[in-house]
C-alpha cells in the first residue's frame, strides 16, 4: 500500500532539495503505519540531494528546522512518533540564518 | 546511525507519554479549542489565542518602549526572511482601522539589495522581483537600496586592482567583504555595514526610526556570539529594544519590536496569515556550523532550544538587565583616538585608566609576539612596499573598539583600506578637536 504525502521545504530548506519547495510523494509502506521518524529516513534516501548534516541531526531534524503537520506544531502531535495519514501536509521550515 | 524499523518503534512510542497522535491537546488559554502550537514547555495555544498572544507581545514591547511618537515615520528593514515579513504584516494590521488600538505612525519598507557581494548566485534577479512584488502587495511605500550605497554614507572610495578602467561601487563593496580572511569577520563586517546603511538611508528618505526584525531567538544568538566576539561592552545597544544614540551621527535609531517573540512563533504567525517570504542565500548558507563564531553559536542556541524551550527568554532577558554604557572620559594617555568606534559606532570600550592592562593592549602585545616570531617581514610583504598605506592602516586602530579591532585584524587589502578611511573620516568628524589636531600633525 502506498501513502500520498505532501512535503514542503521552506525558509531555505528547499536549497537541500533541488530548490523545489513543494513535493507530492507516494511512499510504499506495506501494511504498516508510517511515522515521521520513518518519513525522515525515506526523505534521506529518496529526496535529500546534499549535505545530510544540514537537514538532520541523529534520527531527527536539525534543531532550528521547525516541523508542522497540516499547519500544526509537531510538538503537539508526538513529533517523530506521529503516524502520517493519507494526504497529510508536512512542512519543514528552516529558521537558521533567517532575519 | 539509528534504526527506525522493527522494535525501535516500540521504544520510541514508550518515550512519548500522554500524547496520542492526531487526538490534539486543548488550548491552555480558552480550554476549549484544539491547540496548534506549543510555546515553552507547556503553553499549548489554539489559533485564536495564539494570534492574540503574538500581537499582544509585539504591541506590549512597543508600549514599554515608547520611542516612536505619534505621526512619526518608521522604515521596516525587510530582508525577505520570515521575521521581517511578519513584522510588516503586524504593522499593517496595527495600522488598519480594524485594529483594537490603532498604531499611530506611518510606515514604509526598506530592502537592502546585497546582490553585488553574491555575483555567482543564480536567480538573484527573480528573487529581487519576488521581493518587489511582496512589498507592492503590502501597500506601503518601499525603497530598494544597494548595499554599496554604504560607501556614500562616508563618501569613501577604495582602490582595487580590477583590471578594468573604472571601478564601480558594487565591485568595491564586493572586494571589501571578500577581502576579509574569515567568515566570522565577513559576517560581522556585513552586519555593521547593513546597520550603518539602514540608519543613514532611512533618515535620508525622511524616516525617524528603523524597525529590525530580530526576534528573541535571533537576539539570543547575537548576545552569545557578541560576547564571544568581545563585544560585551555594547550588548545593550546591540540587542536592546533601541540602539539609543549609537547611529546619531549618520542617521536615526534602530528598533527591535519583535524582541519578545520567538522565531517559532513568527513562523506560526506567518503560516496562519499566509505571509510570503523570499529566501536569499547568504554567506552562511550551506556552511558547516564550525565555519564561523556566529554559525557555531546559532547551532548551540538552537540545540539548546530543542531540549529546553525557554532558552531564548533566559538568554535575552539577561541582556535586558544590562544597561548601556555612557562614554567615560578616560585618561588622556589612552590608546583610543575617538569617543566612538568608527566601524560599529559603539562607545569606545578601550578607555581605561591603565591602558596597559586593557584587552586592546593585550591584542597588540600578542600581535607583537607573533611578529617577533615570524620576523618583521609579515606586514611589509602584505603591503608590498606601500609605506604610506601601512602608516594609514596603523592609524585605524586607534578608532576601533576592541571587537572591531579584532575583526580588522582578520581583514586585508580592500577591507583594511575601507576601515582606515572610515577611521580618518570619523576622527575628522569627531568632536574632539584636540585629537583632530594631533592627527593632522601626523598626517
Ligand atoms: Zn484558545
Ligand atoms: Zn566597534
Amino acid at each position: 500500500m502506498a501513502l500520498t504525502v505532501i512535503l514542503e521545504f521552506l525558509g531555505g530548506a528547499e536549497f537541500l532539495f533541488g530548490h523545489v519547495k513543494h513535493h507530492t510523494v507516494s511512499i510504499e509502506k506495506g501494511e504498516n503505519k508510517l511515522n515521521i521518524s520513518q518519513l525522515l529516513m525515506w526523505i534521506k534516501e529518496n529526496l535529500l540531494q546534499e549535505r545530510l548534516e544540514l537537514f538532520m541531526q541523529g534520527c531527527t531534524v536539525r534543531p532550528g528546522i521547525l516541523v508542522l503537520v497540516n499547519d500544526v506544531d509537531w510538538s503537539l502531535l508526538g513529533e517523530l512518533t506521529y503516524e502520517i495519514e493519507e494526504n497529510d501536509r508536512i512542512t519543514f521550515i528552516s529558521t537558521l540564518h533567517g532575519g | 546511525m539509528c534504526q527506525v524499523h522493527g522494535e525501535d518503534d516500540i521504544i520510541l512510542d514508550s518515550l512519548v507519554p500522554s500524547i496520542s497522535s492526531g487526538a490534539g491537546r486543548k488550548c491552555v488559554k480558552c480550554n476549549e479549542n484544539v491547540a496548534i502550537i506549543m510555546i515553552g514547555t507547556n503553553g499549548t495555544f489554539c489559533e485564536l489565542c495564539f494570534e492574540k498572544h503574538f500581537t499582544h507581545k509585539f504591541r506590549a514591547s512597543m508600549g514599554r518602549n515608547p520611542v516612536v511618537r505619534n505621526g512619526e515615520k518608521v522604515a521596516i528593514a525587510f530582508s525577505g526572511g520570515s521575521n521581517s515579513a511578519a513584522l510588516i504584516n503586524l504593522v499593517k494590521e496595527g495600522l488598519s482601522n480594524n485594529a483594537a488600538r490603532k498604531l499611530k505612525f506611518k510606515a514604509g519598507i526598506i530592502f537592502v539589495d546585497e546582490s553585488s557581494i553574491y555575483p555567482h548566485i543564480d536567480g538573484m534577479n527573480n528573487k529581487l522581483e519576488e521581493v518587489r512584488d511582496l512589498m507592492i502587495d503590502s501597500g506601503f511605500p518601499y525603497h530598494v537600496i544597494k548595499l554599496e550605497e554604504v560607501l556614500n554614507v562616508d563618501d569613501i572610495n577604495i582602490e582595487i586592482t580590477s583590471g578594468m578602467a573604472t571601478t564601480s561601487k558594487s565591485m568595491m563593496i564586493h572586494e571589501i567583504i571578500h577581502s576579509s580572511l574569515t567568515l566570522t569577520a565577513k559576517q560581522e563586517l556585513l552586519y555593521r555595514l547593513r546597520c550603518r546603511l539602514l540608519s543613514y538611508k532611512a533618515t535620508q528618505l525622511g524616516y525617524n526610526h528603523v524597525f529590525l526584525g530580530e526576534t528573541s531567538t535571533r537576539l539570543a544568538v547575537n548576545i552569545l556570539s557578541n560576547v564571544a566576539l568581545g563585544r560585551g561592552f555594547h550588548l545593550a545597544q546591540d540587542t536592546g529594544f533601541t540602539d539609543g544614540e549609537r547611529h546619531q551621527k549618520i542617521g536615526c535609531d534602530l528598533l527591535r519590536p519583535l524582541r519578545d517573540v520567538t522565531t517559532k512563533e513568527v513562523v506560526m504567525y506567518n503560516t496562519l496569515h499566509k505571509v510570503k517570504t523570499v529566501f536569499f542565500p547568504n554567506m552562511a548558507t550551506k556552511q558547516s556550523n564550525m565555519s564561523s563564531i556566529q554559525n557555531l553559536t546559532e547551532s548551540f542556541v538552537f540545540g539548546l532550544v530543542a531540549g529546553f524551550p525557554s532558552t531564548e527568554t533566559t538568554v535575552y532577558r539577561t541582556s535586558n538587565k544590562i544597561k548601556g554604557v555612557k562614554f567615560v572620559e578616560g585618561n588622556a594617555k589612552t590608546i583610543s583616538t575617538t569617543k566612538f568606534c568608527s566601524l560599529c559606532l559603539g562607545v569606545m570600550d578601550t578607555h581605561s585608566s591603565n591602558s596597559k592592562a586593557s584587552a586592546k593592549a593585550d591584542l597588540y602585545y600578542s600581535e607583537t609576539l607573533c611578529k617577533g616570531l615570524l620576523g618583521s617581514s609579515v606586514e611589509s610583504s602584505v603591503d608590498g612596499g606601500k609605506n604610506s598605506s601601512t602608516e594609514l592602516r596603523s592609524k585605524t586602530e586607534g578608532s576601533l573598539c576592541y571587537s572591531c579591532l579584532a575583526t580588522q585584524k582578520e581583514t586585508q587589502s580592500s577591507a583594511k583600506d575601507y576601515l582606515a578611511k572610515l577611521a580618518i573620516k570619523s576622527v575628522q568628524d569627531g568632536d574632539e578637536k584636540e585629537i583632530c589636531e594631533k592627527l593632522n600633525d601626523v598626517l
